[in-house]
């Protein structure tokens, strides 16, 4: 049956073109794909380590600026901490100060109202004094004068 | 989409009609089996176009050899075309024949034979798959023919394979070591002897296979189409709304197959190659 019958003309042009095609691919035409291929193939694996280092280093930084935030926030706390001591030193130094300051004014204001007091004292005794003279004046009808005037208005003053 | 399906379903079927349109004619005096197989079979006459009379090819040229010829050029121009436009973004042809080579190297000789051997062996698979899927492809052209319908093609390709499982299994274990590979252990020497000519037969046996197997699928695709072809002119010329989608759905199926069949070929060549130069247990 010629289905099967095997021709060898067609089997031998079979495989001269197959020879021709794997010589042709294998000598001109795979060498410079595999090449281009290859150095594309070079380059992906570079960028992936490259990526994977700046992934790396990225990484680092971030610790670093972890480490430098968590190092600024120690010494914020410190500082403010000094803060609120040295605060608390000098609150307590004017508090200190405007007792002091108070007690001081307290004294003061003690010894002048003391002196207005004399003062007033000394007014109202001169001027009742006088009050007395003026009316025992009139009661007697008569002006107190020279040295008299001085002696009673003296007396009338101690009595007083 | 819709383009390519009106292209399916109304040229390839009036191409079919066209190129055997005069051989159903009562000219020559052919049963419809007979015409069948005159149509898939090799001749020395080149009918490409309908209603023009059939080139006589020179020098004892025959229609499948024209048609490996055609084969050969095409993927040479491919790849020619592919290589040099080739860049580090490759696209278009280049990219194309980048994914022929990727998938050759990925997906048939690395698996099965590991990256350093498989770095020589990837030309020898690759012009493989890439011959054989043309040659498949081509047939699909209506009027066309496919030469792997020919027993004598696909032999050829499987007598390189059996040649090549010999020559490499004899150059990697050495003479005495190819035959102490295939020598079950602790067998006796009557036996141990008979499962050497069963492993022997064995390797033959895988490449008739090979060669049928290939044959056998491109044959019985054609055959499919145009037998569902025929039927119109058996049965009834309106048989053809059902016999013309039935051919245009088998002739789909044969792209699958053309691709299927290069893909298995080449695997299988590649697993014998392999399995007859390695040391038993490795």
């Amino acid at each position: 049956m010629e289905l099967f019958t095997l021709d060898p003309g067609l089997a031998i042009w079979t495989w001269i073109s197959f020879g021709i095609l794997f010589f042709i691919l294998w000598k001109y035409l795979l060498p410079p794909l595999m090449v281009s291929m290859k150095k594309r193939e070079l380059f992906i694996a570079e960028s992936i380590d490259n990526a994977d280092e700046i992934k790396k280093r990225l990484n680092d930084i971030k610790t670093e600026q972890t480490e430098i935030i968590e190092k600024a926030k120690q010494e914020a706390d410190k500082i403010i901490s000094k803060s609120r001591e040295d605060a608390e030193i000098v609150k307590k130094k004017l508090i200190k100060n405007a007792e002091k300051d108070a007690l001081v004014l307290i004294a003061q204001s003690k010894i002048n109202a003391e002196e207005e007091r004399e003062l007033l004292l000394q007014k109202l005794q001169k001027e009742l004094g006088i009050f007395i003279c003026e009316a025992s004046e009139k009661i007697i009808g008569t002006s107190f004068t020279g040295e008299m005037d001085r002696i009673l208005a003296e007396k009338m003053a101690e009595t007083l | 989409m819709r383009l390519l399906l009106r292209f399916f379903t109304m040229i390839i079927p009036i191409a079919f009609l066209s190129a055997s349109f005069p051989a159903f004619g009562a000219e020559e005096n052919l049963s419809i089996s007979e015409t069948l197989f005159k149509d898939i079979l090799n001749s020395n006459e080149l009918k490409l176009f309908p209603f023009i009379p059939p080139l006589k090819l020179p020098f004892g040229v025959s229609e499948h050899m024209f048609m490996l010829g055609l084969s050969i050029f095409l993927i040479l121009i491919l790849f020619f075309r592919g290589v040099k436009k080739h860049s580090f973004k490759p696209r278009g042809i280049a990219n194309f024949v980048e994914i022929i080579v990727l998938f050759i190297r990925d997906d048939i000789v690395y698996p099965v034979m590991g990256e350093k051997r498989g770095r020589h062996w990837l030309t020898f698979f690759l012009s493989m798959f890439i011959f054989i899927f043309t040659v498949n492809i081509i047939g699909l052209i209506p009027a066309f023919k496919s030469a792997t319908g020919n027993i004598s093609v696909t032999s050829a390709m499987a007598l390189i394979v059996f040649i090549l499982t010999f020559a490499v299994g004899f150059k990697e274990l050495g003479f005495p070591g190819f035959f102490k590979n295939i020598y079950p252990k602790g067998a006796g020497p009557v036996i141990g002897v008979f499962v050497v000519i069963l492993e022997f037969f064995g390797y033959f046996i895988k490449s008739i296979v090979l060669s049928l197997r290939l044959f056998a699928n491109m044959f019985a695709g054609h055959l499919a189409i145009l037998s569902f072809l025929v039927l119109m002119f058996v049965i009834n010329p309106f048989f053809g709304f059902i016999s013309v989608p039935f051919a245009v759905f088998t002739y789909l199926l044969e792209v699958l197959i053309a691709f299927l069949q290069a893909f298995v070929f080449t695997l299988l060549s590649c697993i014998f190659i392999m399995m007859a130069s390695t040391p038993e247990g490795e």
